[in-house]
């Protein structure tokens, strides 16, 4: 019996020895590449941060389902570590020196909000990090920022193609009103927008700021209706429904305009009628329709099985489109050195392809991403692509 | 100056300042009567909010049930922390200050972890725009003023008609006398607890119905709410209601014509008002 006992004890120890050994190796094989994320999972800002991570995420999966990346001669799992800012600049810088000095990240998605990424950029521009961020703010690109990249649409450039198509559009429509909430990106929204105004020989009436927190727009729409605008544009107002709706009340029906993605059913439920005609410079998987290919469909499919359908968000499209334009520069370059890949993604010919489109970027010594813009009219609680516009990289940054 | 546009603005002031009414009845009631300045009162208006919310946008209760559900759950809050907490300190006027503040904290802190950080928009049953000469005045905004107004009066009535409204301002008025005479002043001072719980769950359901429900709002009400009673006279119910509506036409016309810095303007006509009468437009000495 005893003898019976000591075997079993030497075969468990032999077998546990080989697993063990096994298990390391294996460990020791799989490559793994660290992809730091900022974004405001809580608090300001959350719904646009955690549909951005969202869709990297869902990227990540098939890019690991798919047997990872593959830079220089070996292939990489992909590992998210992800910080939440809350939205706070502070938070937000605390995240950044954490990513870089303690998770040794050299490539970050975020941080998302204009105030959160000129927080970030002291830390991560220096330490040669590359960041890919949605910020709204002039001021976070361009040559004085070499590793700041602006991934998606830049917002200008949606501007523009929104503004002109609207000029094509609506030949009667003159006269132009913008709203924006009076904080940074808002201020740099209606600055931007004043200047495509001119270039589609639209007339600026009656442009006001709000406070942020502002929930009662009938002081300042009363105002502006009484210049009689053809167009409003919310510029970029994070409460459009609400706007909207108050709109409605105040007897308006002209063209209506935003600069920033919104949730369809969200806005309809809040303005009801009012909002149907708004048009936005996005695309939304969920409305169907011609534009909508298998690829963009089963990134729908697949987000809604994990998340529910409530929860999709046009945004999740740009975090999933970010993990594809990445992995193609990684695997592109060749290399993990920020600098190389930054080069291999301004290098014009470089072939990057991911949901919106071909990557392009500039003007020449600038970093912002300019794929075609999909416009879209809401209809009843939909967003309807009714057309995916050219979007020429300008030649000087807007 | 466009006509229309005066008007317009009037109208939209006035909509507000009515709301901001409810929102200082109730704090006129709780202070005129129990002798207390809840300065939870904000918040007291936004979980009301986001009780309608839940009631009429979320479970599809009707809305006047919704309402007067949201109302009557506010009162019980207040009853509960009138009984448990308030009753217990009417006597140190510190600690119930502090206990107050800490009353705000919970219910504002409770409120962010329970329905969460985003705002909540509550879709309307009243759609449709009234308009008259250029002026526009949506089916919402008269509903909301009708049930204010319905509301408003109400509350004279009960407290000039009814003999518990008149006990309850007997107690306001002089508590040890309204004792002598037999009135259960404990009894009454909870009962102004739950009216002012009451019109603030109502307040903050309108306002969540015409602007949407945040976990934030309680700090502004409760400013608003100050800015009306302090205005009109502390505890006095016409001072509020006079308080409110030109508080709502102000703040209209400075962010109309000036764009920002509405609470500016009320609180430096907040504070020319209490130099030039301490006691406020309405109040006594």
């Amino acid at each position: 019996m005893k003898k019976t006992i000591s075997l079993i004890v030497i075969l468990v120890a032999i077998f546990a020895a080989v697993f063990t050994s096994y298990a390391a190796q294996t460990t020791a094989n799989t490559k793994v590449f660290k992809f730091g994320e900022l974004m405001p999972l809580t608090g300001f800002g959350a719904p646009y941060g955690l549909a951005l991570s969202r869709g990297l995420a869902l990227a990540v999966e098939d890019l690991n389902a798919a047997g990872g990346i593959k830079v220089g001669t070996d292939r990489y799992q992909v590992k998210i570590i992800r910080y939440d800012t809350k939205g706070k600049p502070g938070e937000a810088k605390a995240a950044a020196e954490r990513l870089i000095f303690k998770d040794k990240v050299k490539f970050i998605h975020g941080a998302c909000l204009s105030p959160t990424t000129l927080a970030v950029q002291p830390v991560t521009e220096p330490n040669k990090v590359l960041i890919f961020t949605t910020a709204a703010a002039k001021q976070a690109y361009g040559a004085h920022k070499p590793y700041s990249f602006g991934p998606y649409y830049s917002v200008p450039a949606r501007a523009r193609v929104l503004i002109k198509y609207i000029r094509d559009t609506y030949p009667d429509a003159r006269r132009f009103a913008i709203i924006n909430p009076d904080v940074e990106s808002g201020r740099t929204d209606y600055e931007m927008e004043k200047r495509f105004l001119k270039e589609s020989d639209f007339e600026e009436v009656g442009s006001q700021f709000y406070p942020q927190d502002t929930k009662d727009f009938y002081p300042i729409l009363s105002r502006i209706l009484t210049k009689k605008p053809d167009v409003i544009s919310l510029g970029n107002s994070f409460k459009p429904g609400i706007i909207l709706k108050q709109l409605g009340e105040l007897g308006y029906s002209g063209i209506k305009m935003s600069n920033i993605p919104a949730k369809a059913n969200l806005v309809y439920k809040a303005a009801g009628k009012a909002s149907e005609g708004l048009l936005i410079s996005d695309e939304d998987f969920s409305s169907g329709g011609k534009f909508i290919t298998p690829e963009k469909q089963r990134l729908y499919d697949n987000f809604v099985k994990k998340h529910g359908k409530k929860a999709w968000t046009p945004i999740v499209r740009c975090g999933y489109t970010l993990g594809q334009i990445v992995s193609q520069a990684l695997e592109g370059a060749g290399t993990f050195d920020t600098t190389e890949v930054m080069n291999y993604l301004l290098t014009p010919d470089n072939p990057i392809h991911s949901l919106m489109g071909t990557w392009k970027v500039g003007p020449p010594g600038n970093r912002m991403a300019y794929h075609p813009i999909p416009i879209s009219r809401l209809e009843k609680d939909k967003f309807v692509t009714i057309d995916i516009l050219p979007n020429p990289v300008p030649k000087k940054l807007d | 100056m466009d006509m229309t546009l005066v008007i317009q603005v009037c109208l939209n002031g006035i909509v507000m300042g009515i709301l901001y009414v409810l929102i200082a009845l109730g704090l006129a009631v709780v202070f005129s009567i129990g002798g207390v300045f809840n300065i939870a009162h904000g918040d007291f208006c936004m979980v009301g909010g986001f009780f309608f919310y839940y009631l009429f946008d979320r479970l599809g209760l009707p809305f006047a049930l919704a309402l007067l559900v949201s109302g009557a759950g506010i009162a019980c809050i207040a009853i509960f922390i009138e009984k448990t907490l308030i009753h217990r300190l009417l006597d140190h006027f510190d600690a119930m200050l502090i206990m107050l503040m800490g009353t705000l904290l919970i219910l504002s802190g409770s409120a962010l972890v329970i329905f969460g950080e985003q705002y909540k928009v509550i879709q309307t049953p009243f759609s449709g725009v009234i308009s008259f000469y250029g002026i526009y005045l949506s089916n919402e905004k008269l509903a909301v003023m009708g049930i204010s107004v319905a509301l408003g009066l109400g509350l004279y009535f009960f407290l000039t008609r009814f003999r518990v409204g008149m006990a309850l301002r007997a107690v306001g008025q002089d508590m040890e006398a309204a004792a002598i005479v037999g009135i259960n002043t404990a009894q009454f001072s909870t009962l102004s607890f739950a009216l002012g719980g009451f019109l603030a769950g109502i307040a903050g359901g309108l306002m969540g119905l015409l602007f949407s429900v945040s976990p934030y709002s309680g700090i502004p009400y409760l400013l608003k709410g100050i800015v009306v009673v302090i205005f009109g006279g502390l505890g006095s119910i016409a001072g509020a209601v006079i308080g409110g509506l030109f508080l709502g036409v102000l703040e209209s016309f400075t962010l109309t014509f000036i764009g920002s810095g509405a609470e500016l303007v009320s609180f430096a006509t907040l504070l020319i008002v209490i130099l030039l009468r301490p006691t406020g437009v309405l109040g006594h000495g």
